[in-house]
């Protein structure tokens, strides 16, 4: 086997390995990026949901307080408010969802849906508290949910949700006496639940991951065949011509010419000792014929 | 030299009034509104300091707003005329604040001496008012809306002995010779009539303006059509200016003319313009 092919043998074990584990590795921190990525993205998208609700609640619904009185302004609720804002994201980002879904809502654009119930539930009966965090399937692809319960900690809450005669005349004429009503104080009603696409992070991670494997591929491609031309040109090339200058003087060319290596290495030794010994055999040679 | 003298004369006004015990002034004006102080009159500016017995009539889209120092105020919703007073001001046994058409919202401060707030308007009164209170009143009707407060009703018809109780949210619809209908809820027509502005808890912004000294605009003599509606108001209120206006009824020969063309709706005034008609008892001797 000649040394070039043995050397290429062993490069290319090597190239596979090296890239073997630096795709596992990096595969595997770009997924787990990914997945942060996404995780942080609910987060935040649930952080302003949060300032909204605060804001509405300690500077709109006090200005809107006399409003109120003669017609209801869905603007000085919380969860509207919150609703509608990170709805218009949504002209923006048209896979990111935010919902404040309740299994008994007084808009009944705010009503549970089978899955955001089972997420309520879960809050409800004691199975999860907090946070909650999933993925689920839809048809605009996957999506994590990141989801808070909506307990009722303010009594001020149940002005509106206690019981149909309590509650504001002019949100009776808006929405009806039917739903809403019965909730009770420290009741968990519903849950915030932020939806966010997760194909977009993967996505740009598996282009971040094929950049850098067909990079790193490259990279040994280049060393690879610099370092084919490198073993040719300094030890395949002058080895091929010493052995074959070795042959003649076999054959008893004593005249052959040297082979001319200008490095200064052990291939150039290698080439002065055959030159050496050509000459030793040259002299030998006279000697015997004389 | 007649402007200058007006000017003068509102300027006193206002001299007068800044040893009064409670000074108002015109903190909003949207649109324009006049007042009637004496025998002149002048439109309303932002900053402008008003007096009690000063009437005030808004024009169409007006939404105009009165402060007092102690936090009470009055809204005036558009085409409305008011006798401006504290509602704690009483004139003659009756409210000091008049609503003679319009819209008006009250805002009550809380009072620490116990006085209580009251208004009138064509044959009713309004007393014991606190919190937050509006009325429309036009030429047969009142609509009274508790909206924070209360307020009691009073019927001034002659004989009458009606009152209603309105607690907070209530609506009142009366009228000339309807009995009070009491709703737990404002009519749809009086909500969607409702100026704007009457829907919002507006901040106070007496502090403002006290420290500016803002002139009147425009100052003029009064004219017989603006006095009007007053001088032909329910007797009860229109006595009044038979007093206030006397020596311009025998000086403005234009506002005399007016006077005694309409004298069948304000006889009152038949003693100054014909004194020759009564005898030295006071009795009217002729009677065509």
């Amino acid at each position: 086997m000649k040394l070039l092919l043995k050397f290429n043998l062993v490069f290319f074990l090597l190239f596979a390995l090296g890239i073997g584990a630096s795709g596992y590795i990096s595969w595997q921190l770009l997924q787990q990026d990914a997945r942060d990525e996404v995780a942080e993205n609910a987060r935040q998208m649930m952080s302003v949901a949060i300032a909204v609700r605060s804001y509405t609640t300690k500077q709109i619904k006090p200005l809107l307080e006399t409003q109120m009185i003669y017609s209801f302004l869905p603007q000085s609720v919380p969860a509207f408010a919150a609703t509608e804002v990170l709805t218009e994201l949504r002209n923006k980002y048209p896979n990111y969802q935010y919902k404040e879904a309740l299994l008994n809502p007084t808009n009944p654009r705010d009503r549970a849906v089978d899955w955001e119930a089972d997420i309520v539930n879960q809050f409800r009966n004691g199975q999860a508290k907090g946070e909650l965090l999933g993925v689920r399937s839809t048809p605009a692809g996957s999506s994590q949910y990141f989801a808070r319960p909506l307990t009722i900690t303010d009594s001020a809450c149940l002005v509106c949700h206690s019981t149909v005669d309590a509650a504001p005349k002019p949100m009776i004429d808006k929405y009806g006496p039917a739903n809403g009503f019965g909730w009770n104080f420290n009741e968990t009603v519903g849950a915030q639940i932020v939806s966010v696409p997760t194909d977009i992070a993967f996505e740009r991670a598996n282009k971040a991951f094929v950049t850098f494997m067909g990079s790193l591929v490259a990279v040994f491609a280049v060393v690879g065949l610099f370092l084919n031309l490198l073993l040719w040109r300094m030890f395949v090339r002058p080895v091929t011509k010493i052995s074959a200058l070795a042959d003649r003087i076999s054959l008893g060319e004593l005249e052959a010419p040297d082979v001319q290596v200008r490095s200064r290495d052990e291939i150039r030794t290698l080439a002065e000792s055959l030159a050496r010994l050509r000459k030793s055999m040259a002299q030998a040679m006279k000697m015997l014929e004389s | 030299m007649f402007s200058c003298v007006i000017a003068l004369g509102l300027f006193a006004g206002i001299r007068t009034a800044g040893a009064a015990k409670l000074t108002a002034i015109v903190t909003i004006l949207q649109g324009s509104a006049t007042v009637i102080r004496a025998v002149s009159e002048f439109g309303a500016l932002e900053g402008v300091r008003l007096l009690p017995d000063d009437l005030i009539r808004t024009d169409k889209d007006t939404f105009l707003r009165i402060e007092y120092e102690d936090e009470t105020w009055i809204e005036l919703g558009p085409e409305t005329q008011l006798e401006l007073g504290h509602p704690t001001d009483k004139r003659a046994n009756r409210p000091a604040l008049y609503l003679l058409t319009g819209w008006l919202k009250l805002g009550c401060a809380k009072s620490d001496s116990g006085a209580k707030n009251s208004l009138a308007s064509t044959g009713m009164d309004l007393s014991d008012l606190s919190g937050t209170l509006i009325i429309r009143t036009t030429d047969s009707t009142h609509m009274i809306f508790a909206e924070q407060g209360t307020a009691r009703w009073i019927d001034r018809a002659p004989h009458a002995t009606g009152s209603v109780t309105l607690n907070r949210g209530e609506f009142l619809v009366t009228g000339e010779g309807k009995s009070p209908k009491l709703q737990s809820r404002p009519a749809p027509d009086f909500v969607s009539s409702l100026p704007f502005a009457f829907r919002d808890s507006l901040p106070i912004r007496y502090a403002l303006f006290a420290q500016r000294n803002v002139v009147a605009k425009d100052p003029r003599a009064l004219a017989y059509s603006d006095a009007e509606p007053w001088i032909d108001a329910e007797p009860s209120i229109r006595r009044q200016f038979v007093v206030l206006w006397r020596r311009k009824a025998t000086e403005d020969q234009a506002f005399r003319a007016s006077l005694d063309r309409n004298l069948p709706l304000h006889p009152e005034w038949r003693r100054v313009l014909h004194p020759e008609d009564y005898d030295a008892d006071g009795t009217l001797i002729r009677n065509d």
